[in-house]
C-alpha cells in the first residue's frame, strides 16, 4: 500500500464542513488558528458569495501558542463581536493548531456568553477529519442547542443535510423543492439561506424530514427522538428517483402526488439506450449520491453492472455515519493507486472532473460523465452545468448515454 | 485624522475574503524541475498546498502524506515520513534530484525530529533531502520564503563541483530571481534587451535541472522579491556573482529608484525620464472628473503603498481597509491624511458595517477584496499586482480605475 497521494486532493476538512452548514446562517464565525486555515475555505472549499458569511479567523503566533493564548483570544472576540451586533449567535472553531495544543473551548465559549449575552457554540473540529463529520456534528450540535418543541405543522417538511460540499449549488434542488411545494408544503432547507434562530426554533414542527445527505442522519435521529419528526433519507435521482420518493412522502403523509407524477414524471424510459447489456459502469463520489445514481441507471437506463467507490476514510465518525446498509455496495479505497485501478476497463465513470485526467491514462473509450464533488474538487468545477435530481438528472445522464 | 477604534491594538482577528491564490511558497518549492516535494500534516493543510500547485500546473512532483491525529500523537509520522521519501526516490528515479519536505504548523508544534529520517535517505539515495517549516508559526526569526531560498542554495551546493564550475566558466547570462515567472513584454526583459542582454536565465523558468545549475553560469543577478535575496547572496559569496534588489513598486519615486539601482548595477544608462514622460502624458488624457472620484482602497498587503501612489497622483483617496497597521506604515497612513483630511481608515475587525453603511455607500470606486466586500455600490476594480521594475503596475491600475 502506498502512503503517499498525488493525483487525488484530500476531501474538504471537518472545519470546512462546518462553516458550509453555517455560511448562511446568521451566525459570526471565529476559527481558533495561527491565520493560515481558512485559507482551504476562501481559495477552494467555499462556492458562496463572500459577503453573506462573517468569518474572522485568529493569527496566533508562536509564543502565542507555547504561552496559551485563550485569554487574548477572548478579549479580543468580544470587541469583534461588539462590533457585529446583529449575529444570533457565536461559532467557535478548533482547527489542527487548537487540537495538538489542547485549548479550553468551554471556558472560552463560557465566558464570551456571559460577557456579551450571546449564544456561543464551540464546534471541536481538527482539521484531521474530513467534511463528512465537521457537517454531522454541526447540524445535530445546532440541533441540539437551538430546537425547541414547537408543536406540528401539517404541511411542513424539513429537508435536511444540505451542504454545497455534498450536494453542490443548492439550485440542483429547485425541482425536488418545487414537486413538494406543488402540493402545499412549506420546506425548508436546513441549513439554508437566510435562517434566523427563529426558524431553527421552529424547525421541530416540521411533519417529516427529508434527509439529502448521510451528514443530515444525525440531526434526523435526533429530531425523531427529540420531537418524534420522522425521517427518510432518498436523494431523488433521475425519474423513478422521484417518483419512488414522491410516493414514499406519500405514504408517510397522506398528500396524494399521483397527478403530480402523472404529469411531471411520465417520460417514456423504456427507449432502448445504446448500452449494451454487459456496459460497465463505475460512479466516484459521495456515497449516498452515487447510490441514488446507480438506482437511477438501472431503473431508468437498464444498466444493472454498475460500481461504487469513494476514497472517503470510513475511520471514527466517517465509518459510523456510513455503517448504514445502503452504502454495503460501496467500496471505501484508501489508497490512490485502488482508486486509479478501480476506473480501469470501464465504459462509463459518472464522476467529479478531476478523476478525468486519471482515465485518460489508457481509457479513451470510457464515456466520462462529469458530477461534481465540491467536497473533492472545491469551487473548480462548481459551475458547470449538471444535474442529478429528477427530471432534470435524467435528462443530463441521458446527453452522455444516448447518442 | 480619524481612525476607527482600537485600530493598532487589534491585529489578531483577520476577515475571510476570497482569495485567489497565486505564488504561494509551494509554487516557489516547486518550480524547479527535479525537486519535488513531499507535504505531510493534516489533509486540511494538503489541500489547500495541492490545489495552489495544481492551478500552477505543478501537481507531477507534489506527494502529499495525510497524517491522522493520531499518527501524530504517536510519533507514526515520522516513520511514514520515511516510506513516503522511500517511495519518492523510487519513483522515476532519475529524475528526483531532491525532496523538501514541506511541513505544517501541527509538525513544528509536535516539534517532530525528522533529522534521523533525513540523513538516512540521503545516505541511502545520495539525494538532498531538506526540511521546510513553513506557516504562521515560522515567521519570527526569517519569513519561510527567504528559508526556502536557503535550501535551493543547499540544493545547488550539493550539485554544483569545482569541474562543473571550470566546465561552465563561460558567464554571460543575467539570472532573474524572484518568485513568479515574468512576462516577456515586462519592462526589465524590454529593458534588458535594450542594452545587449540576450541571454538571461529565469529562476521560475527553468524547464530542466541543469538550467537552475547554471545559474551559476551568471554574470550578474537581478532579484525581483525578496525570497530570492539568499540566493543571490549565495551566488555573489561562491561564485563572485554580483547582484541589485529591484522589487515591483507603484511610488513614482521607488519607480525612479529602481531605475536608478538597475542602471548602476549594470553599469548602463536607462531613461527614467521618457518613461516617466510616457506615463505623465497617459495621466493627462484621464478626465478630471475622474480626480474627484472617491476612492476606497483594500487589498491585502500592499494597501499603503497603492493608497499613496494613488494619492500622489492626484486621486482622492476616501476609505482604507486594512486588517493591522505595522509601525512603518505610519508614515504613509500620515501622509494620506494629507492629501485627504476626511479620509477614513477602517480596521476591519472593529467596521460594524451597519454603523458605516451610509459612508461606504458614497464611495465610487472600490480597489481590492476588502474595499469591494464592503462597498458594495462602488465600481469593483479587482487589481492584481504582476512583476514590474518600472510604471507597469501603477499604468495599469489607473486603466482599470477607468
Amino acid at each position: 500500500m502506498k502512503t503517499t497521494w498525488k493525483l487525488i486532493p484530500p476531501f474538504a476538512s471537518d472545519y470546512s464542513g462546518v462553516c458550509s452548514v453555517l455560511y448562511e446562517l446568521n451566525s459570526l464565525i471565529i476559527l481558533f488558528s495561527p491565520g493560515g486555515c481558512s485559507h482551504s475555505i476562501v481559495e477552494t472549499d467555499e462556492i458562496r458569495s463572500f459577503n453573506i458569511a462573517t468569518i474572522f479567523s485568529s493569527s496566533l503566533n508562536d509564543i502565542d501558542v507555547i504561552m496559551g493564548a485563550e485569554d487574548r483570544f477572548i478579549t479580543n472576540a468580544i470587541y469583534l463581536i461588539k462590533n457585529h451586533p446583529g449575529v444570533d449567535f457565536v461559532s467557535i472553531l478548533g482547527t489542527p493548531v487548537s487540537a495538538i495544543t489542547g485549548v479550553n473551548f468551554n471556558r472560552i465559549a463560557r465566558e464570551l456568553q456571559e460577557k456579551t449575552g450571546l449564544p456561543v457554540v464551540v464546534f471541536n473540529t481538527n482539521g484531521f477529519e474530513s467534511y463528512v463529520s465537521g457537517i454531522y456534528d454541526a447540524l445535530l450540535k445546532l440541533g441540539e442547542t437551538f430546537m425547541v418543541d414547537s408543536g406540528k405543522k401539517n404541511n411542513r417538511i424539513n429537508i435536511l443535510g444540505y451542504s454545497p460540499l455534498n450536494i453542490g449549488n443548492k439550485a440542483h434542488l429547485n425541482e425536488l423543492i418545487s414537486a413538494l411545494e406543488s402540493k402545499g408544503f412549506e420546506v425548508m432547507i436546513f441549513p439554508g439561506a437566510g435562517i434566523f434562530m427563529k426558524e431553527i426554533k421552529r424547525a421541530s414542527e416540521s411533519i417529516l424530514n427529508l434527509v439529502i445527505s448521510p451528514e443530515g442522519l444525525g440531526l434526523a435521529e435526533y429530531m425523531q427522538m427529540r420531537f418524534e419528526v420522522p425521517y427518510l433519507m432518498q436523494l431523488p435521482v433521475g425519474i423513478n428517483g422521484m417518483i419512488v420518493l414522491l410516493h414514499e412522502i406519500e405514504r408517510r403523509t397522506g398528500i396524494e402526488f399521483g397527478d403530480y407524477i402523472k404529469a411531471e414524471y411520465t417520460i417514456d424510459c423504456s427507449v432502448k439506450f445504446n448500452t449494451a447489456s454487459d456496459t460497465k459502469v463505475l460512479i466516484l463520489g459521495q456515497p449516498l449520491l452515487s447510490v441514488a445514481v446507480g438506482e437511477c441507471l438501472k431503473m431508468d437506463f437498464g444498466i444493472e453492472k454498475v460500481s461504487i467507490a469513494t476514497h472517503l476514510k470510513r475511520k471514527s465518525m466517517v465509518g459510523h455515519i456510513y455503517s448504514n446498509s445502503m452504502f454495503s455496495n460501496v467500496n471505501f479505497f484508501e489508497d490512490e493507486d485502488d482508486v486509479i485501478n478501480c476506473m480501469h476497463g470501464m465504459d462509463i465513470i459518472i464522476a467529479d472532473p478531476l478523476y478525468r485526467k486519471i482515465i485518460c491514462e489508457g481509457g479513451e473509450r470510457t464515456i466520462f460523465i462529469p458530477l461534481p464533488h465540491i467536497g473533492l474538487s472545491g469551487r473548480k468545477f462548481a459551475d458547470l452545468g449538471y444535474e442529478y435530481i429528477g427530471r432534470g438528472g435524467f435528462a443530463y445522464i441521458k446527453s452522455y448515454i444516448v447518442p | 485624522m480619524e481612525f476607527t477604534d482600537n485600530l493598532l491594538a487589534n491585529g489578531f482577528f483577520k476577515k475571510a475574503f476570497q482569495k485567489e491564490s497565486c505564488e504561494e511558497i509551494i509554487n516557489i518549492a516547486l518550480c524547479i524541475p527535479g525537486i519535488h516535494v513531499l507535504g505531510v500534516g493534516p489533509e486540511s493543510c494538503l489541500r489547500v498546498l495541492y490545489f495552489r500547485a495544481l492551478k500552477q500546473g505543478q501537481n507531477d512532483r507534489f506527494h502529499m502524506l495525510g497524517i491522522s491525529n493520531d499518527d501524530m500523537v504517536t510519533g507514526k509520522h515520522i516513520d511514514l515520513t520515511k516510506i513516503a521519501l522511500q517511495e519518492i526516490m523510487s519513483y522515476k528515479s532519475d529524475n528526483v534530484k531532491a525532496v523538501i519536505i514541506y511541513l505544517s504548523c501541527s509538525d513544528i508544534l509536535q516539534g517532530s525530529n525528522l533529522e534521523n529520517v533525513i540523513s538516512v535517505i540521503e545516505k541511502k539515495y545520495q539525494r538532498p533531502v531538506r526540511l521546510l517549516k513553513r506557516g504562521p508559526l515560522t515567521k519570527r526569526r526569517i519569513l519561510p520564503k527567504e528559508r526556502l531560498g536557503n535550501l535551493f542554495c543547499e540544493i545547488l551546493d550539493k550539485y554544483v563541483n569545482e569541474a562543473y564550475v571550470k566546465e561552465k566558466g563561460n558567464k554571460s547570462a543575467v539570472n532573474i530571481l524572484g518568485e513568479e515567472k515574468l512576462s516577456a513584454q515586462c519592462e526589465l526583459f524590454k529593458l534588458l534587451k535594450e542594452k545587449g542582454f540576450d541571454q538571461i536565465q529565469e529562476f521560475t523558468g527553468f524547464e530542466r535541472f541543469d538550467q537552475f545549475m547554471d545559474l551559476i553560469n551568471g554574470r550578474f543577478s537581478v532579484v525581483t522579491h525578496k525570497f530570492a535575496l539568499n540566493i543571490a547572496e549565495y551566488l555573489e559569496k561562491s561564485y563572485g556573482i554580483p547582484y541589485c534588489f529591484v522589487s515591483s513598486k507603484y511610488r513614482m519615486k521607488d519607480i525612479e529608484s529602481n531605475y536608478r539601482i538597475l542602471s548602476e548595477s549594470l553599469n548602463v544608462e536607462l531613461n527614467y525620464r521618457e518613461a516617466s514622460n510616457n506615463f505623465r502624458t497617459m495621466l493627462d488624457s484621464v478626465k478630471r472628473d475622474v480626480f474627484n472620484k472617491k476612492i476606497a482602497v483594500g487589498l491585502g498587503e500592499r494597501t499603503f503603498e497603492i493608497a499613496g501612489a494613488l494619492a500622489e497622483l492626484g486621486f482622492c483617496i476616501q476609505a482604507v481597509f486594512v486588517d493591522t497597521v505595522t509601525s512603518t506604515e505610519k508614515k504613509l497612513i500620515n501622509f494620506l491624511f494629507r492629501q485627504n483630511k476626511d479620509m477614513r481608515l477602517f480596521s476591519i475587525p472593529s467596521i460594524n458595517p451597519v454603523q458605516y453603511e451610509s459612508e461606504f455607500n458614497q464611495i465610487d470606486i472600490a480597489i481590492g477584496e476588502r474595499a469591494i466586500h464592503y462597498c458594495s455600490n462602488a465600481k469593483k476594480v479587482q487589481h492584481k499586482e504582476v512583476y514590474g521594475v518600472g510604471f507597469e503596475n501603477i499604468s495599469r491600475l489607473v486603466g482599470e480605475i477607468l
